[in-house]
This record gives C-alpha cells, sequence and structure tokens, in this order.
C-alpha cells in the first residue's frame, strides 16, 4: 500500500474518532444535557463543597499564607525621610498645657470654660482660632459641648486643601467611656505652636479639639462640610479652609505609652487609603516606637491548649492576627468605626488614630511629638489625595495586611452555594410526583409539572420587609426609648404577628399548594440573601462575613415539616436568629445611639434587610 | 402595592371573564391607585427635601475649589441636596443622570439660552443636547410656572410651589399615559389573537393562545409600569426619557390599532365590549376608517409619533422597520404558527392574505438591502398570485404597495418635524448637537451604557472606526429579528427595544424599565423561556451594584471606573440574556404547537405550567 495515502487514511480514521456518529446536533445536544445532568446530580455536593471551601477561607484569613507584608504605593510620600525638629522645649510646652488642662479637670470646668481655654491658647499662639457650640435635637437631646478649633493658614500655597490635628475630650479608651485624652490635648496645642514656627506647610492645618468622644467631631465636620443631619443644631463656624485631605487624630490617655496603636476602621465599614498607616507605621518604627494594631501589645495566651502546641510560632501568630482580625470584625461590623477619625472616612477624609496605649513608659510626649511632626511632614509631600495603594484591606498585624482578592473569596463562595441552592429549590418547586391515579402502568415515579406562585411569594417578601421597617419606624421613635419593656413587647409582636400570614394565604387562594409555596419562598429568600451577600462584600465586608456566618447553613436547612411541634420550634428558631439581638438592651441602645447622632446604618439594615430575611426562612417551615 | 395585589388575586380566581367590564374597572382601580401612589411619592420627597432644606444653611462650600471635590455635597446619605432631581442625580450615584439627552438639567440650560436668545447649538457639537422640539417650549411666558428657568430663591412661595406641583403632575403623565398605550396594546394584542385562532380554527392552538393574556391582567401592567423603580427614578428627577417612553408607546399603541380596529371589533367583541369600547380612543376611527385601513387616523398617528421620537433621539430608527411591519400586519400573536409575514386586510371574512417574503419588504430598510434577491425567487408562485390579484399596478410587489404610502408618510411627518425645529432654531445647526450626538458621542461620561468606557480607553484614531462599528452593531439586529419575526412584528419590535436598552450610545434607566415592562405583553412565550430567573437576577444585581459602585467611586474615591463599568457590563449581559431568551421563547412556541397535536395529555399539563410562569416573570 502507498505510505502517504495510508497515513491519510489513518489520520481520517483517528479524526473520525474524535467526530460523534449521527447527527452533529443531536449530540451537541446530547452533551449538554449529560453536563447538565452532570451539574444537577452533583449539586448538594457542589454546595456543600462551595459551604466549606467558604468556611474554611474565613477561618484561614488570619493565617501567613494569604497575608502579606505591606509596602508603599504612592512614591511622593517619603515617609521618614526628614531630619524633626520636635525637642524638649516642646515636650516643656506639652507638661505645662497639661497641667492646666488638669487644673480645669479638677476644677469641675464645664465644656463652655474648657473651650475657652483652649481658644485663648491657640491665640496666643498666634492662629486664628474659634469655637462651635452644638446640640443633638434627637432621640438623645441630651448631647450638647463646645468644639475648639484653629486654622494655621499655609505658608506656601493659597490654601485649597488642608491637614486636621484632632483630640477629642474623651478618650477612646473603653470604647470612649469617659476617660479623658488630656495628654492628647496638650499634644496638639503644644503641636500647634510648634507648627507655627515653620513655614514649610504645603497646606492649611486645622486643630480641631472636639468636644464629647464621637458626637462633637460628628457636628463639626458635617457643619464644615455643610452636610444637614436634621437633628444637629450646631453653630456656623467663622473660620473655614479648605478641602480636607487627611487627618490625625491623637489619642494619649495614660501617663506615658509604651507602643503606638493603629485604629483605622471607620463609620459604616469604610478604610482609610492604607498608604497613610504604612507611613505612619514607617515612620514610628524608625523613630523608635513600637507600632501595634489596635491596643493588642500582648499576645494572646493561649491556655487551654497544651505547651507544644502554644508555643509554636505559626500557632502565635495565627493566634494575635486572629485576635486582630476578630476586633476588626466587630468595629466594621458594627459599622461604628473605633474612634473619632471613622467620622472624617463619610468626607472622604483619610484618617486614623494613633493610640498611645498607656503603660508605665518608656515613651512620652517626646517620641509622639516626633512620629507625629514626621507623619505630618509625609502627609505634606502629597500632591494629590491617597488614591493609589489599596483601600479595601484587611489588616492582620500592623505591618501585614489581606488583599481583597485573598479574603473577598470566602463571603463569595457562600454566596453562591445560596444561590446554587436557591436556583436548586426553584427547579425542583417546580416538579411534583403524580399522584398514582393509574398504578404500576408507568415507571416508578412520574413527575408532573406545577404551578409556582411567585406572586403570593414577592409579596409575602414585600410584606416581610414593611414589617421589618415597621419595626425599624418604632425602634427609632421615643416611644421605645421611653418605655423600659418596650424590647419584651417588640419581640413579643414580632413573634406572634406573623404567625396570622399562612392563615391569611390559606383563605385567600385555595388552587395551590403549601409546600410549592414553601419552595418557591425558600428558593427566592435564598436568592436574595445570596445577592445581599455578594453586593455587602465590597461595602463592609466583616459585615458581609458575619450575614454569611449567620445566614449561610441556617437558611438553606429551612423546611417545611408535618410536625407542629418541629414546625413551631423551627420558626422560634429563626425568629430568634432574626431578632435575638433586641433583647440584649446596652447592644440596641447603642445601636439606636449610632444610628441617631451618627447616621450608622447598621440599625436599618438589621431590621430591614437582615431580620426579614430571617422571617421568611422561618414563614418558610410554617407557612 | 398590597391593594393592587389583592384586585390581581381577585380577578385572577374568576379565570373565565374575558376582557369583561370587570377586569376593565379594575384596571381603572389600579391605574389609579398607582398613580395616586407615584404622586404620592414625589410629594413626599418633594416635601421631606424642602423641609430638610430649611435647616439647610450653606449649600456645599468648597463644591468649586478643586475638582475633586465636586461630588462633596452628596456625601451624607441624609444630604446636601434640596431637591428630589439633585437627590437623584447626584445623591445615590445614578448615572444614568449624565445621559445629555434626556438629562434635565441639559433641558433647562438650553431653555435658559434659548430664551436669553444666545444661539443653544452654535459650535456645532452644542452642549446641549436637547432637541429643538424641547426648546419650543420656551414660548411660553417664562413667568409660568412650569419648566421656569428662573432663579427660584427670588420667587414667592405659592410660585414655588405651583411650579413643583405642575412638574411632578408634568412628569407622572408620560408614565400614566405609557401605562395606559401598553394596556391598549396588549388588549390589541389579545382580541388579535383571538379573532387570528378563531379563524384559522385550529384547536389546540386556540386554547393556548387565547387562555394565555386571560392571566396577565390589565391591573398588572398599569402596577408593572408605575411603580417600577426603573421609571420611578427617572420621573423623579425628570428625565425627559420618561416622555420619550409615552410617544413610543402611543407610536406602538396606535400602530396596533390601526390594523386591528379595522376587522376585529364588529366581529368578536360586538357584543361583549360595549362597557369599554366607549371608554376607547379607537372606537370613532373605526367607522370612518373601515374602507381605508392604511391610511387611517390611528396610522397617521402612529407614525406621527415614531417620528417625533426618532426626532428626539436618533437610535429609536431601528424601530421603524418592525414599526411598519405592525401597522401593516397587526398585533395579533402569530408566535405559535410562525410563517410569511402577511397583510392584515380590511374584511376579515374573506381572509385573502397575500404571502409574501419580508425581504421585500426589508428592502425599506437599507441594512437588508443585500439579502433581498435570493428568496423572492423562490416563491415566484406567490408572487404571481400577488400580481394576479392586483390590476391596477401589474409591476409593483403587493407588500411595496402596502408599505410605500406608510414610509412617505413617515418621511413626510419626519420632515415636517425638521422644519419645525428648524424654524425654532433658525439653522440647520441643531442636527449636529441632537442627532449627531448619538452618532458621535461627544459626551463620555459615566452613563449605564456600554459605549462610554470603550470610548474613553481608545485612542482618538480609532475613534471613528469604532463609532461606525458600534452603529452598525446597533443596525445589524434589525434585519435578522424582522425577517426571523416577520409573522409577529409586535414581538420583533419588543425584541428590538431590548437591544435599544443594552447597546444604544446613551441607555437610561427608561430604557431598559420599558423593555422589562414590554415582557407583560407577551405572555404565550413564558413557558419556552429558559432562563427567566438567572437573567432576572444578573439584572438584581447589575442594577443594585451600579449605583453603589458609582457611589464608591465618585464619593467615597475608594473604587474606580472599572469598578462601575463591570457592572454595566453585568447590566448588559441581563439585557443580553433577556434578549436572548425572548427570542428562543419566540421561536420555541411554534414547536410547541405541534407536539400539543400529538399529546393531548400533556396540554392540560402544559397550560398549568404556562400560568405559573407567566406569574413568575411579575
Amino acid at each position: 500500500m502507498d505510505g502517504p495515502t495510508f497515513r491519510l487514511q489513518v489520520f481520517l480514521r483517528n479524526l473520525s474518532f474524535f467526530r460523534p456518529k449521527g447527527n452533529p446536533n443531536l449530540a451537541r445536544i446530547n452533551r449538554r444535557r449529560a453536563l447538565f445532568s452532570l451539574i444537577a446530580r452533583r449539586i448538594t455536593i457542589l454546595k456543600l463543597a462551595l459551604f466549606i471551601a467558604g468556611y474554611v477561607w474565613m477561618l484561614s484569613i488570619p493565617s501567613t499564607r494569604l497575608d502579606r507584608g505591606v509596602y508603599f504605593d504612592e512614591n511622593a510620600l517619603q515617609p521618614g525621610q526628614v531630619n524633626t525638629y520636635w525637642n524638649w522645649k516642646e515636650v516643656h510646652d506639652a507638661d505645662h498645657f497639661l497641667e492646666e488642662l488638669e487644673t480645669l479637670r479638677d476644677s469641675n470646668a464645664t465644656s463652655e470654660q474648657r473651650s475657652q481655654y483652649i481658644m485663648r491658647e491657640f491665640l496666643k499662639i498666634g492662629l486664628s482660632a474659634s469655637t462651635q457650640n452644638y446640640e443633638f435635637t434627637g432621640l438623645h437631646n441630651d448631647i450638647n459641648g463646645t468644639n475648639t478649633y484653629a486654622i494655621l493658614s499655609s505658608p506656601r500655597v493659597s490654601g485649597a486643601e488642608a491637614t486636621v490635628i484632632s483630640a477629642s475630650w474623651i478618650s477612646r479608651m473603653d470604647e470612649g467611656n469617659g476617660t479623658l485624652n488630656l495628654r492628647g490635648v496638650a499634644t496638639v496645642l503644644a503641636l500647634s505652636r510648634y507648627v507655627k514656627q515653620y513655614s514649610l506647610w504645603a497646606r492649611d492645618i486645622i486643630f480641631i479639639i472636639s468636644d464629647g468622644y464621637m458626637e462633637g467631631m460628628q457636628a463639626w465636620l458635617s457643619e464644615y462640610h455643610g452636610v444637614t443631619q436634621s437633628n444637629i443644631r450646631a453653630q456656623r463656624l467663622d473660620l473655614s479652609s479648605g478641602v480636607i485631605w487627611t487627618a490625625l487624630n491623637i489619642d494619649y490617655p495614660g501617663h506615658s505609652l509604651s507602643h503606638l496603636g493603629i485604629f483605622h476602621e471607620g463609620l459604616n465599614g469604610r478604610l482609610p487609603n492604607q498608604d497613610l498607616l504604612n507611613s505612619f507605621q514607617h515612620i514610628s518604627r524608625r523613630t523608635g516606637v513600637s507600632v501595634v494594631l489596635y491596643d493588642h501589645k500582648d499576645e494572646p495566651e493561649l491556655r487551654w491548649l497544651p505547651e507544644s502546641i502554644r508555643t509554636h510560632p505559626e500557632i502565635k501568630t495565627y493566634a494575635a492576627q486572629a485576635r486582630n482580625l476578630w476586633r476588626h470584625v466587630g468595629y466594621q461590623a458594627s459599622g461604628r468605626g473605633s474612634g473619632v477619625h471613622g467620622l472624617f472616612h463619610q468626607y472622604r477624609i483619610d484618617a486614623f488614630t494613633m493610640f498611645a496605649v498607656p503603660s508605665a513608659g518608656p515613651h512620652g510626649f517626646h517620641s509622639l511629638g516626633r512620629v507625629i511632626e514626621s507623619t505630618m511632614r509625609t502627609t505634606n509631600n502629597l500632591l494629590e489625595r491617597l488614591h493609589a495603594s489599596f483601600f479595601f484591606y484587611v489588616l492582620t498585624s500592623f505591618d501585614r495586611f489581606v488583599k481583597i482578592g485573598n479574603y473577598l473569596p470566602s463571603a463569595i463562595l457562600i454566596s453562591v452555594a445560596m444561590m446554587f441552592g436557591g436556583l436548586q429549590v426553584w427547579v425542583d418547586a417546580a416538579w411534583t410526583q403524580r399522584l398514582q391515579e393509574k398504578p404500576q402502568t408507568e415507571g416508578p415515579a412520574r413527575w408532573i409539572r406545577r404551578r409556582r406562585p411567585v406572586l403570593e411569594v414577592v409579596f409575602t417578601m414585600l410584606g416581610t420587609h414593611l414589617f421589618g421597617a415597621a419595626t425599624f419606624s418604632f425602634m427609632s421613635s421615643r416611644r421605645y426609648q421611653s418605655l423600659s419593656s418596650a424590647p419584651f413587647f417588640l419581640c413579643l409582636a414580632v413573634y406572634l404577628l406573623p404567625l396570622v400570614l399562612p392563615t391569611l394565604l390559606r383563605s385567600h387562594s385555595n388552587n395551590s399548594d403549601p409546600p410549592s409555596r414553601a419552595l418557591v419562598l425558600k428558593a427566592f429568600n435564598l436568592c436574595l440573601s445570596s445577592t445581599v451577600i455578594s453586593i455587602i462584600t465590597v461595602l463592609n465586608f466583616s459585615l458581609a462575613a458575619c450575614l454569611a456566618v449567620a445566614l449561610g447553613i441556617p437558611l438553606s436547612i429551612a423546611s417545611p415539616s408535618s410536625n407542629q411541634a418541629i414546625r413551631i420550634a423551627n420558626y422560634s428558631f429563626y425568629v430568634v436568629l432574626g431578632f435575638g439581638w433586641v433583647l440584649l438592651e446596652e447592644t440596641t441602645k447603642q445601636m439606636i445611639w449610632n444610628w441617631d447622632v451618627l447616621g450608622v446604618w447598621l440599625l436599618p439594615f438589621l431590621c430591614i434587610v437582615y431580620f426579614p430575611l430571617t422571617l421568611q426562612a422561618a414563614l418558610v417551615c410554617i407557612i | 402595592m398590597s391593594l393592587s395585589a389583592k384586585s390581581l388575586k381577585s380577578s385572577s380566581s374568576s379565570p373565565s371573564s374575558k376582557s369583561s367590564p370587570m377586569s376593565w374597572a379594575s384596571f381603572r382601580n389600579s391605574m389609579a391607585l398607582c398613580i395616586a401612589l407615584r404622586v404620592l411619592l414625589a410629594f413626599g420627597l418633594e416635601f421631606y427635601l424642602s423641609a430638610s432644606a430649611t435647616s439647610f444653611q450653606q449649600p456645599a462650600r468648597f463644591s468649586n475649589i478643586t475638582s475633586d471635590n465636586v461630588y462633596y455635597s452628596s456625601s451624607s446619605p441624609s444630604g446636601g441636596a434640596n431637591s428630589v432631581v439633585e437627590l437623584i442625580t447626584t445623591g445615590p450615584g445614578l448615572l444614568s443622570a449624565s445621559s445629555p439627552l434626556t438629562s434635565y438639567a441639559n433641558l433647562k440650560e438650553g431653555m435658559w439660552l434659548y430664551r436669553c436668545g444666545v444661539d443653544v447649538y452654535a459650535d456645532g457639537r452644542g452642549r446641549v443636547g436637547v432637541s429643538p422640539l424641547y426648546l419650543s417650549f420656551s414660548f411660553l411666558p417664562s413667568s409660568l410656572p412650569v419648566l421656569s428657568t428662573t432663579e427660584p430663591s427670588h420667587l414667592p412661595n405659592i410660585y414655588k410651589f405651583l411650579s413643583t406641583l405642575l412638574e411632578i403632575i408634568l412628569w407622572i403623565t408620560p408614565d400614566a399615559l405609557s401605562a395606559w398605550f401598553l394596556v391598549r396594546i396588549w388588549r390589541a394584542r389579545t382580541r388579535r389573537t383571538g379573532m387570528l385562532s378563531m379563524s384559522s380554527s385550529s384547536s389546540t392552538s386556540t386554547s393556548l393562545a387565547s387562555s394565555s393574556p386571560d392571566i396577565l391582567l390589565p391591573s398588572l401592567l398599569p402596577a408593572l409600569y408605575l411603580l417600577s423603580p426603573f421609571h420611578i427614578l427617572p420621573s423623579l428627577a425628570r428625565f425627559t426619557s420618561a416622555w420619550e417612553n409615552a410617544v413610543l408607546l402611543g407610536a406602538v399603541a396606535w400602530g396596533c390599532e390601526c390594523a386591528s380596529s379595522a376587522d376585529v371589533a364588529p366581529k368578536v367583541d360586538g357584543g361583549q365590549d360595549t362597557d369599554s369600547s366607549s371608554s376607547k380612543a379607537s372606537s370613532p376611527t373605526r367607522s370612518s376608517t373601515s374602507d381605508k385601513p392604511f391610511h387611517s387616523s390611528a396610522q397617521s398617528k402612529s407614525l406621527l409619533l415614531l417620528a417625533l421620537r426618532i426626532h428626539l433621539s436618533l437610535d429609536a430608527i431601528i424601530l421603524l422597520p418592525p414599526l411598519v411591519m405592525l401597522i401593516l400586519a397587526g398585533p395579533g400573536s402569530r408566535l405559535m404558527d410562525p410563517g410569511a409575514f402577511v397583510l392584515a386586510t380590511p374584511s376579515s371574512g374573506k381572509q385573502q392574505d397575500v404571502q409574501v417574503e419580508a425581504e421585500s419588504k426589508a428592502k425599506i430598510d437599507s441594512n437588508a438591502k443585500t439579502d433581498s434577491g435570493s428568496e423572492s425567487k423562490s416563491k415566484s408562485n406567490d408572487e404571481t398570485q400577488a400580481k394576479s390579484q392586483s390590476p391596477l399596478h401589474p409591476q409593483t410587489h403587493p407588500i411595496l404597495r402596502a408599505v410605500f404610502p406608510v414610509i412617505l408618510e413617515f418621511l413626510v411627518y419626519f420632515a415636517a418635524l425638521s422644519l419645525v425645529s428648524t424654524l425654532i432654531v433658525g439653522h440647520w445647526g441643531w442636527m449636529g448637537s441632537t442627532w449627531g450626538a448619538s452618532l458621535s458621542l461627544p459626551s463620555l461620561t459615566p452613563n449605564p451604557g456600554l459605549w462610554w468606557y470603550f470610548f474613553t480607553e481608545m485612542f482618538d484614531h480609532f475613534r471613528a472606526f469604532f463609532l461606525v462599528v458600534f452603529e452598525v452593531h446597533l443596525l445589524m439586529y434589525v434585519a435578522p429579528i424582522c425577517i426571523k419575526f416577520q409573522h409577529d412584528p409586535l414581538y420583533a419590535l419588543f425584541l428590538l427595544t431590548g437591544i435599544l436598552a443594552t447597546f444604544k450610545p446613551y441607555p437610561t434607566l427608561s430604557d431598559q424599565g420599558l423593555f422589562l415592562v414590554m415582557w407583560g405583553i407577551f405572555g404565550e412565550v413564558y413557558p419556552f423561556l429558559r432562563t427567566p430567573l438567572p437573567a432576572l437576577l444578573t439584572l438584581l444585581h447589575s442594577t443594585l451594584l451600579q449605583p453603589l459602585f458609582a457611589h464608591l467611586w465618585l464619593t467615597h474615591g475608594r473604587g474606580n471606573a472599572n469598578f462601575y463599568y463591570a457592572t454595566t457590563l453585568v447590566g448588559a449581559c441581563a439585557g443580553g440574556m433577556g434578549v436572548v431568551d425572548g427570542v428562543w421563547g419566540g421561536l420555541r412556541c411554534a414547536l410547541e404547537k405541534g407536539e400539543q397535536g400529538k399529546d393531548s395529555d400533556r396540554e392540560s399539563v402544559d397550560e398549568e405550567w404556562e400560568e405559573s410562569e407567566v406569574v413568575t416573570q411579575q
């Protein structure tokens, strides 16, 4: 046989091996069908795998495998490249201011007197200074005070931009429960006197001593930016400056400090540009002050672990980073932020708090001043707003962080699993086993299509969200505040009212069978929750992760039961899951305060989005 | 909301009532309820904001200091904006406001300049893409509280109140009209379908075709239109796109009626439609035009409105072929038995339908010129038949004979409108900045469409080429869809609406909303859709993410343009899924009919199934 011809024939035979026999279109359809059925048969396993992957990923975020060291993205910053001039003379100034402030404190001076004193000092230094009275007129109408601020006009340029150095009167110690930030205020005063002597500032510097913990700064900032918050009555600002780019908030509650802590979470889960934090920690370490994330200066104790595991370096790091992460989730998910700096973020100002971790030593005004001066010089170098580096990150340690690509998928995987579950239930809801009218004529199970009552379910869901909105409007009203037993009544109402719905639905439509309705409700509920989770991830990852944990598995296993007792138990479980937090009185009070004063949307979110989602799952059980 | 649901439920429990006075009354109730809700909403927002604006002392102090600070005034959820328009256009970052053709700010600016005697279109590419027809409102005395361009702070309170009131009414009217037109389209289609299936006397298709439209009752359609956020937001922000939708739907509604009014009314609905026909606008035209259906006043209205719509923004030109086909063939649902393009004829009893390819029809459409030759030869048999039927013009094709007057009429209207515009402006320069805006894409401000990002990224020397590519891409769909759905031009028009909403240069929320709402008319395809839920979920994701990412990018400065663009891509995917599913469902319908004859057992099941799917879509 001729060589080439033979080879050609072999080649063609091989080709036809790859080509399906018969109609190619049919083969394509069959292939697709086989693929779909392959996925459909394994959807439960797939779902489970996604859930497990998501949760395991979430648990491994604190590990050193996912994070990396921080680095600078903005070359203009040039951190730590300058000689600092802050010296013992300035420390002496600060001590002097501190003495006078302590006198004021001991004489129980009103905030008016305090602010007058601070303003006088600013004026003496030669800055233009003023005060601002404010009071809140909403639910918490007992909040009032006086802010003091001074503006150093930029010696070099027209002052279209500004930097803020601030200290609140009350320190963030124990989440602002009353420790005074006297040394922080003294630092700001000494600093203002100090920077006046230099002509190198490329932007205005605004010094703010805000009254109270968060509320004073909220009033000042909203007035500065001309934004109305309907429940603040604040004096107009006499002095104004340019756009604020960065803000440093100084918190020095103790006698001395051993570490400087970084607090960076803002209101509603916003974070500042990471370059700012990076340059601060870089400068601080170059100056000789150790930096920690938050106030975690000791390693976490793991007494319950055996000695050999406890001392393993990997475990130790994991534990320390997990503690940081836990703190971060707490601040970010609650939306309250971790301090006064958080208020700046809502106006697109990068800000953080340097917290002087109280200790017996070794540092004090001297080191702190140098760090602040150098940080100010760094931000002074900026030619435009911080924009390069990361806005989406999770700090696991002061010098390590997790990129968005390494933490976001954990919540997204869970949300995808929920979406798959929802679509699966949606398909299931369309089929029902035909009743055995004609016994043993057909195969074992004949499936027929059935009606999916979509409109009823959509209106039910809308109803739950409206119910949530009504709950929210009640919770944010004065009546709720004044009635001490209100939470219990509210819980009772929330528990009992939805029970009416099944009977309502039953009387209204008699043609659709309940299981199909429950299935459709479950499908939509899962799809909606999945959408909510995946959308929240970019806004507030911690909240999304909490939602994924709270809703992921529970909503997926919601199912109606024939046993009355189990149904009620299931229903109660979901209602408690969704609304149990109301009984934690302190938490609720804090949330209402945050909403009323700072505009943190956790409370409306919980009431209008989260609770209705669980309520829908609860209704799946009893409908 | 809940009330309309109840009315829906109560009416859906009595499935046998077809276009009875009861359903008509429920339509009226639901319409009134929705309009009331809308007015309440608009007023509530307007006065809530004006109340909070009284304590508002200092409007965004720094808004003009540096460029990256422009979005300051909107950075807080509670404030800054002292009008609804401002709140929507800047507040939640709804960038759909930025379409230069439909934005309220541009409209006002144009009117202001016009009143001042400044030539609005002077530099050829004009900042203001407002159609000169809108400028004709400037002839209203400027003291009138509607669309006044006077500074509001110098005016008395009662004047401001009146102005707000009138503007709210002026921007709810188009939505109400649209809803009303939508119901009329639906009715025309239902009746026509009933008539068709009756005449074709195939019992199986009758049961399917006539049962499906009952489920979507007219009470739901207005609610669907008036309460959808896709229409509420543009109307609150006073985009002119609300009016454009109304004009388009009006054109379609009259287009449906000019064919259906001739043959349907006396025969099918004579008895039971007494109540509704009195309230219908088309009833007087019926008697007067029964001899000459193609020159009825409904047709003129339809063409005039379409000319107006195309005049306002040029993209709608791709809707011209299906609309002409609709005028000629009628709105009935022939998805079940597809065939060649059929002219509707005045006397329904004789059924002298003339079948010809749509290719020859598509000659009027310049895009389809190339394919016209091949197939028309193959059916020369039909043509000879047709020729024998038309002794007056032995040379011309019957369809062409029908098409030419329609096109001619359209061109006359279009020319007249252009002339009016030129008279208003004083020169021809307006064409460049209004029609030219959709052709040359002068403004690249972010919007929900796909164009702006491409053209921001593009090197200038490729710009002209890609402009042509993008334009042709938009035109490309017209011929295939019109040919494939030649048996059902209304469906073709609906699909093209979807294409327009997804791919046009300056899409707005209203365009997407229009496509979404028009699904309500086509109940018969729901059972054959493949991915309705995923498409809806994709749409939900993109609709939620768009304002969010715009907010992150522009207000917080955290994300960047890519974030927002990614969501618009997701939105385009959702639109694409919708269109593809529509095409699939529309073609799949025909197959189902064949299968149904074989398996009578399945029929009942399928009907049930279909019912559920109809509800699904809502």
